[in-house]
């Protein structure tokens, strides 16, 4: 059987500015440092662990693969295909100056790209299926994957059988900073079990911000 | 958001298994024959009642199940944060026919396990096919969607919550079982919004039962 936790990177600089990361480059701020120690700490009290530690290379995530590697004694290792969405020309740029060029639309298919440039709906959600199946070919063992909000929705579209419809309407795992997502797999018989979905909002006993819609 | 105030435009839904049946403690084939809540069952939904409490937490309404696993869930949270509570057929688990109430191993033997189910047939000769159940499961919801946008508790049962978020994120039920599956602890629940305007839906939160640390006796 196959154990799988996918983990959101911890708060990056990006995140604070609050700009559109995707593929650019942010560091995880102290406060996010901090936030990775925590977790890694709260899983290793209560027992968890981890046989392959697998991240995105990007920085966020790898400093947040790493603090809880470190604690819980397992090697991280990188692989590109966990990397956020490519947003184009959107990247880097704030939330408030995105929805003043970019103002909702009529519709939208989900093969356009974001930004110009960048991946489509579709493209991120077949990235996401490869990185599920390489994951499945690997041996059945318990892995933490460290990795981005928009590429982890697609990877729930993966495991849940759903396909990208375009517009606002498809539905979304809301992934804060260090949400994560717990799953088994039986191979046998293609059985996907899921065990839970929580931010550490929650493990203080509050309750995740209710955002308006996006 | 302060979690006193009632959303206007959108609805914020939490969807909420039982707590510790009889039939669960006796490890049951439950389906709609009605079992109590056992004492570290309500002893759940006390925890939870009180944890609830204590982050201020408030609904518009309780929607549960009129069986009574349910329905003392529903009752032990409605008093303590005093919220009315409605009920809906809707929201009551598979009925599994002839499994109704067996142990697993006497079900096994009376009806062993087929290598193939399509989703369109009966268990237990009378019971609902996965098809009926994701059927009742989307009336459900949509009925919930009918009433105006606020907070609203449901209390339901695993099963049926299975089929309730397969019509809400889209997936269509399998042959064989083999769809994914939302394992619910008792008192755990998920946290849902759902915006009417774009008809979009978004998962908060899945499976949380933190207040199991916090029993009393």
């Amino acid at each position: 059987m196959y154990v799988i936790t996918f983990l959101r990177h911890a708060e990056s600089k990006g995140n604070v500015q609050q700009v559109l990361q995707g593929k650019t480059d942010t560091p995880l701020t102290d406060r996010g440092i901090e936030q990775a120690h925590q977790l890694a700490e709260l899983w290793k009290a209560n027992g968890v662990s981890f046989d392959r530690i697998i991240s995105s290379p990007l920085q966020r995530a790898r400093q947040t693969a790493q603090a809880v590697a470190d604690c819980l004694g397992v090697t991280v290792e990188i692989d590109p295909i966990w990397i956020e969405c490519d947003f184009g020309g959107l990247e880097g740029m704030s939330y408030a100056l995105i929805r003043q060029i970019e103002p909702p639309v009529d519709y939208f298919t989900p093969y356009e790209p974001v930004g110009q440039t960048g991946e489509s709906q579709v493209d991120l959600f077949l990235r996401a299926c490869r990185g599920v199946q390489g994951l499945l070919r690997q041996p059945e063992a318990r892995y933490l994957v460290i990795s981005h909000g928009a590429i982890l929705g697609k990877v729930m579209y993966a495991i849940f059988g759903l396909t990208p419809q375009g517009h606002y309407n498809s539905p979304v795992f809301r992934f804060e900073n260090l949400s994560y997502i717990h799953l088994s797999y039986l191979a046998a018989r293609r059985q996907w079990n899921f065990y839970g979905f929580t931010s550490p909002a929650l493990w203080s006993g509050q309750l995740p911000e209710v955002k308006g819609p996006l | 958001m302060s979690n006193s105030t009632p959303p206007a435009s959108y609805y914020l839904i939490y969807l909420l298994r039982h707590g510790e049946s009889i039939g669960n403690a006796e490890g049951l084939h439950q389906g709609q024959k009605d079992f109590p809540l056992t004492p570290t069952g309500r002893s759940q939904a006390r925890a939870l009642a009180k944890r609830w409490k204590k982050e201020r937490m408030t609904f518009s309404l309780i929607i549960s199940s009129p069986l009574l696993r349910a329905r003392q869930t529903a009752e032990i949270i409605a008093d303590s944060l005093e919220i009315p509570t409605g009920f809906d057929q809707d929201w009551m688990e598979r009925d599994n026919g002839l499994l109704s109430g067996l142990r697993p191993e006497e079900a096994v033997e009376i009806y062993p396990r087929p290598d193939f189910i399509p989703p369109y047939q009966a268990i237990g000769e009378t019971g609902e096919s996965q098809w009926e159940l994701y059927i009742r499961a989307s009336r459900a919801v949509q009925s919930l969607i009918k009433r105006p946008p606020g907070r609203y508790l449901v209390v339901s049962h695993g099963g049926l919550l299975n089929m309730a978020f397969y019509a809400i994120l889209g997936i269509a039920p399998q042959a064989n079982f083999t769809g994914p599956r939302f394992r619910f602890g008792n008192t755990a629940f998920a946290i849902l919004t759902y915006h009417p305007g774009q008809h979009k839906w978004s998962v908060l939160s899945v499976n949380d039962h933190r207040h199991w640390r916090e029993l009393d006796t």
